[in-house]
């Protein structure tokens, strides 16, 4: 690897702050003819009133129903004739709104995708559908163990008290009012602390005399969100989250406790010891002691899910009811061995050199470009942490990950989570801590 | 770009398809064997799809889940689905491993260890996919639909398999198995990405995989022991309760084979009709009629036969055949008046733009160039497609619908929650009303 130039180069880029506070990235790249246009805010989910849960989503999709100088199939006609779609991005402290087109409709797909931002409609009638579609979406997420399992997990992991343990529910959702939404687009949705990329294939000089002023035009003063505090370290016992649902022949775990945010100095240390764990796929502990070595599972996997001062560990897996404590037990064993004696070389050199190599794919194509910018700014970071990333990681010691390891990950106090029929994994699961029982239909 | 994809044949019969794309230093190498659920005898079904998994158990020379731990090793991703027609491996990694790929593919081509005792712990893996699956109840209804809509022949089966098979598949059945479907000369490699050149990729593949010779020993293989559908007498009705708490009502008709003149026709209509909030269904269903929360379709290809499906998600207090007969109604629309000018121009332009963003990835090219060659028959067809979409006129997407969608072979599934929640039936009681006053 050379000392000198970095390994990840992003493409030539020019990066202006316009007066109304938007930071707008240019990325030419004329590869083929066509474009995405992302704008991210930092405000989501964590923004949304206690038990109104749900508004920051349907704010966004609302959005998307086009500007107020024009009816939603006006808008909806105008953009998809000329085959260009929207996108967007609804997470815990930012949203990403966006567009992609061909070039030679940029001209006026851009414009119509700015007016829908800076004055969208925010119709009535369309609210309305959109609570409806949310509220069946909820509803049939109910079918769904794992997506059960997690939303049980965070509500026992964080409580209700904080905004990260809070989910929408068909009851939070009906809660919500037209006014609610409107509320939040006004006080949340600014250009201030904002970042548009646009990448694709325009030129630079042209693009910014035709946009720069439409960027600038939308003037909206918004009012920024306090950074979210951590929740509280939890301590003592571990607490068994046991949701019953009698109709299940497989039981769906997720175990875990909280973990350092994303500005954390330790971060690229856990995320590389995740790898080991569970976070590499057969290349993981986990993997390989339950399903290569077992057979007991189709999947398990350990991820840190990380907002800018907090995050979550939490390893998730599946298994047939009858061997939901055996598994649990084995995962728990895995775990628990890993903590107390750390990584080996060998796996510290196959988790950074996976580290290094996976980079070459998050850059491929305008997308994953304009993810990556996206990403670096939320957390304000330039583009030398992407290009220097193999460094550091290069840099990194097996002292580094055991320290590492030590401070941030344990197998007291966790909250396990199992849904699966009660009745049938209530005895496996009963020696792991105190038990919590729900009912699927029960909100988390 | 397209123009610059290059083939050719090995002597062992392996057919490798390559394409340099530049843009990030990566290749995907993909390997894609002419078989999946189709090609499987009754008391076997699953074993496809066990095949698959067994494929990353090790050889002679390589130990049981290597490949996909060496691939990881290097920062690079690799999986494998199966499907009806195709079962393919997907290795995507850093430029400079690609010859480390060949080497994994030419070992599991040649010699896969299939034993016993790896056959025992994958099969309780492949039982724990089987109950993933199982455990959604729409899953499971849509699972007994397909049947009713194959009955007869092997599509009725999905490449998952029947649970009694998959418990007493042995490794002498995966081993035929093997020895009959996964050789050389039933199978494409297909290569994109930031390679030297196309000669070198070609010297190298011929080295490696090349090697590899087959081991069917002349059989002939079975061309999908296919048996064209009976035609239903009539439409066929299939009603489910189900502890799902939102009503659902799919309508299918029969479509053409992949590699049919009618397949582009029909998927232009099927644009026209579901897609986006242009579209027939959302316009009339969802915000017209208010009777739909939300509204869709596509059409399932397969080697020798297809489904177009259409659906609607709904609230309790409207009725299924409501909801049938207004979907019913958009399909009687096309199939009587056709489309317009305009709506043929937006999906013209989907289709292109659609086309432009696959071009960023290595992998989605390497898939659909892969899916093209087996399952329509030959990768032109999809290189060629904007040209021939070019050529097509509203006249022949109407003659297609018509030989397709037709009342007489219509199938229908009704998913009905057991319990209706109160919420949602007040909610849509409400919604109804308002829209009365307002539209009225």
């Amino acid at each position: 690897m050379s000392a000198a130039a970095p390994s990840f180069r992003f493409p030539p880029m020019l990066e202006a702050r316009l007066p109304n506070g938007l930071n707008v990235i240019w990325v030419p790249q004329r590869e083929h003819p066509a474009m995405t246009v992302a704008l991210q805010i930092p405000a989501g989910k964590f923004c949304d009133s206690r038990e109104k849960e749900g508004i920051a989503e349907l704010a966004v999709a609302l959005l998307q129903k086009g500007p107020a100088s024009l009816s939603t199939e006006e808008f909806a006609e105008k953009l998809e004739h000329t085959g260009a779609s929207l996108f967007s991005e609804v997470g815990d402290e930012h949203i990403i709104i966006g567009c992609q087109t061909l070039s030679r409709f940029a001209g006026m797909v851009v414009p119509l995708f700015w007016e829908m931002v800076r004055d969208p409609a925010l119709d009535e009638q369309e609210f309305g559908r959109l609570r409806r579609e949310m509220t069946a979406a909820t509803q049939a997420e109910l079918v769904d163990p794992g997506m059960l399992v997690k939303k049980h997990f965070y509500a026992e992991l964080f409580g209700a008290r904080h905004p990260a343990g809070r989910t929408h529910t068909v009851a939070s959702i009906k809660r919500i009012a037209l006014q609610d939404v409107r509320d939040f687009c006004a006080q949340s949705l600014f250009p201030g602390n904002s970042h548009l990329v646009v990448v694709g294939d325009f030129d630079i000089s042209a693009a910014r005399s035709s946009w720069e002023t439409l960027f600038a035009s939308w003037n909206t003063a918004g009012r920024e969100a306090p950074p979210m505090p951590a929740p509280p370290v939890r301590t003592g016992r571990t607490v068994v989250r046991l949701v019953d649902k009698p109709d299940l022949s497989q039981t769906s775990l997720a175990i875990g406790h909280e973990a350092p945010g994303e500005l954390h100095d330790d971060r690229e240390l856990t995320a590389v010891a995740n790898y080991i764990l569970g976070g590499g796929n057969f290349s993981s502990r986990l993997m390989n002691a339950i399903r290569t070595q077992g057979g007991k599972t189709y999947g398990i996997s350990s991820q840190i899910a990380c907002n800018n001062f907090f995050g979550a560990f939490m390893i998730s897996t599946a298994t047939q009811n009858r061997q939901a404590g055996e598994v649990l037990t084995t995962a728990l064993s895995v775990y628990r061995e890993f903590i107390e004696k750390g990584v080996t070389d060998e796996d510290l050199a196959k988790a950074k050199q996976f580290a290094i190599g996976s980079m070459a794919f998050q850059l491929e194509g305008i997308g994953n470009i304009a993810d990556k910018l996206l990403w670096l700014r939320l957390y304000k970071r330039d583009n030398a942490y992407i290009e220097h990333f193999d460094k550091r990681i290069a840099a990194i010691t097996r002292d580094d990950i055991n320290r590492a390891i030590s401070r941030h990950l344990r197998t007291t106090g966790l909250v396990i989570s199992a849904v699966g029929k009660a009745a049938e994994i209530r005895p496996s699961l009963a020696g792991h801590g105190t038990i919590k029982a729900f009912n699927y239909r029960t909100d988390p | 770009m397209l123009n610059r994809i290059v083939e050719r044949t090995l002597a062992n019969g392996l057919k490798v398809i390559c394409l340099k794309k530049t843009g990030a230093p990566v290749v995907s190498v993909q390997i894609w064997y002419r078989t999946g659920s189709v090609n499987e005898r009754d008391g076997v079904r699953g074993i496809s799809h066990m095949l698959e998994h067994m494929m990353f158990r090790g050889s002679a020379t390589i130990g049981p889940e290597v490949h996909a731990r060496r691939i990881n090793d290097v920062g690079g991703h690799c999986n494998a689905f199966t499907a009806e027609d195709v079962t393919a491996f997907f290795n995507n990694v850093p430029r400079d491993c690609f010859d480390m790929v060949l080497s994994l593919e030419a070992d599991r081509m040649n010699a896969l260890t299939l034993s016993a005792d790896l056959l025992k712990t994958e099969r309780k893996v492949i039982i724990e996919e089987y109950h993933t699956y199982m455990n959604n109840p729409v899953t499971k209804a849509f699972l007994e639909f397909r049947r009713q809509f194959f009955a007869g022949n092997p599509y009725e089966t999905s490449p998952l398999g029947i649970l009694e098979n998959i418990q007493t598949i042995t490794a002498a059945d995966c081993r035929a198995y093997y020895d009959l479907w996964y050789s050389p000369d039933n199978a494409v490699a297909v290569i994109v990405g930031d390679i030297e050149s196309e000669d070198q990729v070609f010297e190298r593949v011929a080295a490696v995989l090349g090697a590899v010779r087959g081991r069917s020993g002349g059989a002939a293989r079975p061309d999908g022991h296919f048996i064209a559908p009976v035609k239903p007498a009539g439409i066929q009705r299939m009603k489910r309760r189900v502890d799902f708490d939102v009503p659902l009502l799919v309508m299918g008709f029969p479509a053409p084979p992949s590699s049919s003149r009618d397949a582009l026709p029909l998927e232009i209509m099927q644009q026209v009709v579901s897609q986006g909030e242009s579209s027939r269904l959302y316009g009339e269903l969802v915000r017209r009629q208010s009777l739909a929360v939300m509204a869709g379709g596509m059409n399932h290809y397969l080697r020798h036969a297809g489904m177009s499906l259409f659906f609607a998600v709904f609230t309790p207090d409207v009725s299924a055949a409501r909801i049938e007969t207004a979907l019913h109604r958009q399909i009687e629309i096309v199939r009587n008046h056709g489309i317009t000018d305009s709506e043929l121009e937006k999906v013209k332009n989907a289709t292109l733009t659609h086309r432009v963003f696959e071009m960023y990835s290595a992998e989605h090219l390497c898939q659909r160039i892969g899916f093209s060659e087996i399952v329509e028959g030959n990768y032109r067809l999809w290189v060629e497609r904007l040209a021939t979409l070019e050529k097509l006129t509203v006249d022949e997407l109407v003659d297609a619908v018509r030989r397709y969608w037709n009342d007489e072979e219509m199938h229908v599934l009704h998913l009905q929650p057991k319990k209706i929640s109160p919420l949602l039936f007040i909610a849509g009681a409400a919604k109804r009303l308002f829209k009365k006053k307002v539209t009225v």
